[in-house]
């Protein structure tokens, strides 16, 4: 009991089971055995669906988002030229019914369908779409998330100033029902950003009108199947069917409630006596009992949990040290006994994306290898190991604490090596890692398209979102390749050849993919989990339970 | 007295401004700012959201701004939540921490004054020792034991009340007690404790001894040095509660004004921070100068140097 | 005997951990969330550590939490009041000036805007704790040494040419001591409760050290489905709070008969 550090896994299951006390005796019984749903299952008596969202979005206006929280409610309240396929995300039509890609992959024809209209009634045009796209690439918006289009034509030069007439973007409306955009170089997954929240429509009419205070309850008018009702800060947003929708009759739910509840306890409580239906991100500390439920379901996604290692500073300026310290993890044990949400061991930046890349396999677990390497490096035993920081900030969950607790000990276990933790809160951590003040720090990164390009583009300068201080020449090269290459496969090629130089050097220590998991109630059909915790709820529908 | 209050207010309106004035600089000296986000803006979007913002501008200009506008009664537009001012995020949010906070701050009072009229009758009987135990039990219970606990018993074990959310009164039910017990405790043990040393004193015996019957004894000189006590103490406790609870609301999610105290500053949105900060103050220094007034006017003979609090 | 008895208990908090070699930050993934048994009496948390241990480790920080910033605001308090009060005039208005302004700042706010400054550490947060705590030992002593200043004794010091600090130190602390070792217990359980708050909004002491507060954080997420990790902590923070509130009582009666003499506290 007193060896710091690890106990060996082994198998078993609760010990002590039978001398437990009478609190325990009580819980036990309210628990149900596997297999079982969790809490409340008598199916609701109205149409509404309550979704848990986590936490108050911060607009409600596409072209300023840039966040999950905001694009679950922005999935229902709009439509881009296409939309997701709620399960394999694969782009359906949406308001064009059908697109066409020249020859060279540079020049996409969107056909949009002549019955589009905004929820006032007033017709949804090409013109619309140019509009909105221009308003998020112009510099005065400001938005969060205008480098999403600079896939256009000239979009770049116009959101930075360079280029001020709006005519040379590439992006044109022949006619009404008609929008050509051009783009600066072939991407196969155009149509997939064309029905990202960003790339939606937003109504011109209503924006001249009321200015910033167009997306209050009221003045908000959207293109989606559901409508903007009430929007009581912190409280509630609640969406209902909007009949100018399109396709109104495939639309079942009256009405989706978003709540914006950060507290995992209270949620989970909520869960359990049936007044959410739905919600998203599983609290970690729940896991164990809660995956065995049939409420809970995960898939993998296009996301990579990782620790960055700052190589200006000693000891880890040495890539052997940061070798020995990503083969001293055993992430397997991470993953299924701490995490266990469905996340993936990861030992690339990129995750797989299938039929379209799949990563170099990267290191692996050998701590015997990790112990050579740190002996080699000077370190014999973890001896005059420098003090290490690991740098976490705090977050409404535990999350980055509890793995960062699991690593401190498998790194003491395995090398010998005491690395401090040190927490900071979220707006002094990423000063600390902008001005690279730190040692060790934790990070994600979630991909916006199926493309190595999301993930591997980061690397190409020292600060933006890499911050590790590191570049390398050959990793460059290989990405600037499969960034302006046409030819898919040597595209790929490419991003593996970068991929392998980034994971030689670990400047980055992959930990794990994210898992997107969540908590479905039995009533519910048409919510699936997928790769980008993207769920239009349109089709979704509420069965009642039969008695 | 006329005078005294005057210069009070003076006093406390120049503690008012000194409030705003340290906030003002001390936000600006945490590092990181509002729009620092974990995917990196560009540098020139960066730009460009300081200026709208009017956060280019030299320091003092901006801070001449911001007196100006606040002069005009704006508060300004929240950096987290564009398209939404100050003023509109709090007063979306004051009822409800009001409401609840009121109610609480009622209920604690009648209970703690209640139970105080019921022991003093009888000192040292086994009523007041033991009312005087359970009281001191609640007392230390703060929300974050008895928030979730009550939750734990009347929602998930006996299903009797809402877990959270604010879908009716039934709903406040739990949210009022959590607040409300710690608060009557220690209310009625300032009452009981201050009547105590009061019916200890020789003038009490003495107007006993003359056939002055207690109860009107303790309506009429009694009470009111009970009250002082109370005042001043439940002075900043109501302007905390007024303005929300941080655990309550976190809990219960009630969608209130406390959690902008924590939030705002986490976000670093400049604005909704200085709205919260004169939020508070204002309604806190309000209190403690009606607190002040009642002092006076409950004992004149007070030493103008004890007035302080 | 009382008194004894309460310092025991504490005396056994604060060596406990010691005696008994528990370990509070040993991991043991496979147990993750394990009930309460004949090994573990509190269970295991959500990474295996041993729960009994978390909490008694935990009790002892939030109690040395709550004595270290006690001390910081009754030392800062009772120098800041008797000061004030002993000047007078013009110094007097401005130092309580200065106390009324710290006063009125939202208490949440000042602290995540100390904590931003620099990493988490138990120093800094006993520190920033007891930094907010000594505006109402200020204002109760500073009242306690105007009206002390007039007696006689000090007058008669003052009149035989003895200096201010003298006067202070020899004359007017020995008369405040009563009160400001009521006020420091009483101060106690306000600090520790509030250090359970920051915890609870997880800007409490840094990993793996974990404070009571922190581990009703904990609890509070796991509610639904493993009551006890929020009871066992919950139950020893509701504990320490009753005795130090108790003990406080007892030393109220027995040292002096205030009145109005009051625990004070920031409510949330």
């Amino acid at each position: 009991m007193n060896v710091p550090g690890l106990k060996a896994a082994a198998p078993g299951g609760w010990p002590g089971l039978g001398a437990c006390s009478i609190v325990l005796s009580i819980v036990v019984a309210c628990c149900s055995p596997q297999g079982e749903w969790f809490g409340v299952t008598e199916a609701p008596r109205s149409e509404t669906l309550v979704v848990n969202n986590g936490t108050e979005p911060e607009t409600l206006d596409p072209g300023l988002m840039n966040g999950s929280i905001e694009g679950h409610i922005a999935f229902n309240l709009f439509e881009g030229l296409t939309r997701f396929d709620p399960k394999t995300l694969e782009p359906l039509p949406g308001v064009a019914t059908n697109w066409r890609v020249s020859d060279d992959g540079l020049e996409w024809t969107f056909f949009l369908r002549k019955t589009a209209r905004w929820s006032d009634g007033r017709p949804l045009t090409s013109h619309d779409f140019a509009w909105s796209w221009i308003r998020l690439l112009a510099p005065q918006t400001a938005a969060r998330y205008a480098s999403f289009l600079f896939l256009i034509k000239n979009a770049e030069a116009y959101n930075l100033g360079s280029l001020t007439n709006q005519q040379e973007i590439g992006i044109r409306c022949p006619d009404d029902h008609t929008l050509v955009v051009t783009l600066v170089r072939p991407a196969p997954y155009f149509a997939f950003m064309t029905a990202f929240y960003v790339t939606m429509p937003v109504p011109r009419h209503s924006i001249e009108r009321h200015g910033s205070r167009w997306t209050a309850p009221g003045n908000l008018v959207s293109n989606g199947p559901f409508v903007l009702a009430t929007w009581q800060m912190h409280r509630k947003i609640e969406l209902v069917k909007n009949p100018q929708y399109h396709e109104a009759d495939q639309v079942f739910l009256k009405k989706i409630i978003f709540l914006p509840i950060e507290d995992t306890g209270t949620v989970l409580n909520l869960y359990r006596r049936g007044d959410i239906d739905l919600l998203f991100d599983v609290p970690l500390e729940l896991y164990s009992w809660l995956r065995t439920r049939r409420d809970f379901s995960t898939t993998p996604g296009w996301g990579v949990y990782y620790y960055k290692f700052n190589i200006s500073r000693k000891p880890l300026d040495d890539v052997r040290v940061r070798r020995a310290l990503s083969l001293a993890i055993d992430r397997k044990r991470l993953t299924s006994d701490l995490l266990g949400q469905g996340q993936v061991p990861a030992f690339s930046f990129t995750p797989p994306i299938p039929g379209v890349y799949a990563p170099p396999e990267g290191t692996g677990y050998d701590p015997d290898t990790a112990r050579r390497l740190l002996a080699e490096a000077g370190y014999p035993d973890g001896n005059g190991f420098p003090p290490v920081q690991i740098l976490y900030n705090t977050i409404a969950t535990d999350f980055h604490k509890h793995v960062a607790e699991v690593l401190q000990a498998m790194w003491k276990q395995e090398l010998g090596i005491h690395l401090g933790l040190e927490i900071q809160e979220w707006k002094t951590y990423l000063k600390s890692i902008e001005n690279r003040e730190y040692d060790i720090a934790r990070a994600g990164w979630v991909g916006d398209f199926p493309d190595p390009g999301t993930f591997l583009d980061l690397f190409l300068q020292p600060d933006g979102n890499n911050n590790t201080g590191w570049t390398h020449a050959d990793y460059s090269k290989h990405v600037v390749n499969a960034l302006s290459d046409k030819d898919q496969a040597s595209r790929m090629r490419s991003f593996y050849r970068a991929e392998s130089v980034l994971m030689d050097e670990l400047p980055v220590m992959p930990v794990f993919f994210y898992a997107f998991s969540m908590l479905k109630k039995p009533w519910i059909e048409g919510v699936y989990e997928n790769q980008q915790d993207i769920h239009p709820l349109r089709s979704v529908r509420i069965r009642r339970a039969r008695k | 007295m006329i005078r005294r209050m005057v210069q009070r207010l003076l006093s406390t309106l120049l503690v008012l401004f000194c409030i705003v004035s340290a906030t003002f600089f001390l936000v600006r000296l945490a590092p990181g700012g509002p729009f620092d986000t974990e995917r990196a803006l560009p540098p020139e979007t960066r730009a460009l959201l300081m200026k709208q913002y009017g956060l280019d501008l030299p320091l003092h200009e901006q801070y001449i701004r911001y007196l100006d506008n606040l002069l005009h009664g704006d508060f300004g537009t929240s950096m987290k939540y564009p398209g939404k001012s100050v003023s509109e995020i709090l007063f979306e949010g004051l009822p409800y921490s009001a409401g609840l906070g009121g109610l609480a701050l009622m209920s604690a009072i009648l209970a703690g004054a209640g139970m105080a009229w019921l022991t003093v009758r009888r000192p040292e009987g086994s009523a007041d020792r033991w009312m005087v135990r359970i009281s001191l039990v609640f007392l230390s219970l703060p929300g974050i034991i008895i928030a979730p606990l009550s939750v734990l018993v009347f929602s998930l074990w006996l299903g009797l009340l809402p877990a959270g959310l604010l879908e009716g009164p039934e709903h406040l039910i739990l949210p009022v007690i959590s607040l409300a017990l710690p608060l009557a405790a220690r209310i009625f043990l300032l009452m009981r404790d201050s009547v105590r040393t009061q019916s200890a004193g020789t003038w009490f015996r003495a107007a006993i001894g003359r056939g002055i019957p207690p109860s009107a004894l303790y309506l009429r000189h009694v009470l009111r040095h009970a009250l002082a006590p109370v005042a001043a103490f439940l002075a900043p406790a109501s302007a905390a509660l007024l303005t929300g609870s941080i655990v309550i609301e976190t809990v219960f999610i009630l969608p209130g004004t406390g959690r902008h105290f924590i939030q705002a500053a986490l976000n670093r949105d400049l604005t909704l921070i200085l709205g919260t900060v004169i939020l508070y103050s204002t309604i806190l220094l309000l209190f403690n100068f009606l607190a002040d007034i009642i002092l006076m006017l409950l004992d004149p003979a007070r030493e103008k140097s004890e007035g302080t609090a | 005997m009382k008194y004894f008895l309460t310092a025991c208990a504490f005396l056994v908090c604060m060596l406990l951990p010691e005696i008994l070699a528990l370990s509070a930050v040993e991991l043991d993934l496979t147990n993750g969330n394990a009930p309460p048994g004949l090994s573990h009496p509190f269970g295991q948390d959500l990474k295996g550590r041993d729960l009994f241990a978390r909490v008694i480790h935990g009790a002892r920080l939030s109690l040395m939490i709550g004595l270290a910033a006690t001390l910081v605001s009754c030392t800062i308090g009772t120098f800041w009041g008797a000061v004030a009060g002993f000047r007078g005039g013009k110094t007097d208005a401005i130092m309580m000036r200065i106390v009324d302004f710290l006063f009125g700042l939202p208490f949440m706010f000042v602290v995540i805007i100390v904590l931003s400054f620099s990493g988490r550490s138990v120093v800094l947060l006993f520190l920033v704790l007891g930094l907010i705590h000594w505006l109402t030992m200020a204002r109760v002593i500073r009242a306690e040494v105007v009206l002390l200043k007039h007696r006689e004794f000090v007058q008669a010091a003052r009149a035989t040419g003895c200096s201010t600090w003298r006067i202070l130190v020899r004359h007017i602390l020995p008369n405040i001591s009563d009160t400001v070792i009521v006020y420091m217990t009483f101060t106690i359980p306000g600090v520790i409760l509030e250090e359970a708050f920051l915890s609870f909004l997880g800007l409490g002491v840094p990993a793996p050290d974990a404070s009571l507060g922190t581990l009703v954080r904990e609890g509070i997420v796991t509610l639904s489905v493993h009551p006890w990790q929020l009871a066992f902590p919950a139950a020893f923070l509701l504990m320490i709070i009753f005795s130090v509130n108790i003990l406080a009582r007892r030393i109220q009666h027995s040292l002096t008969a205030h009145s109005g003499m009051t625990a004070s506290g920031i409510n949330h």
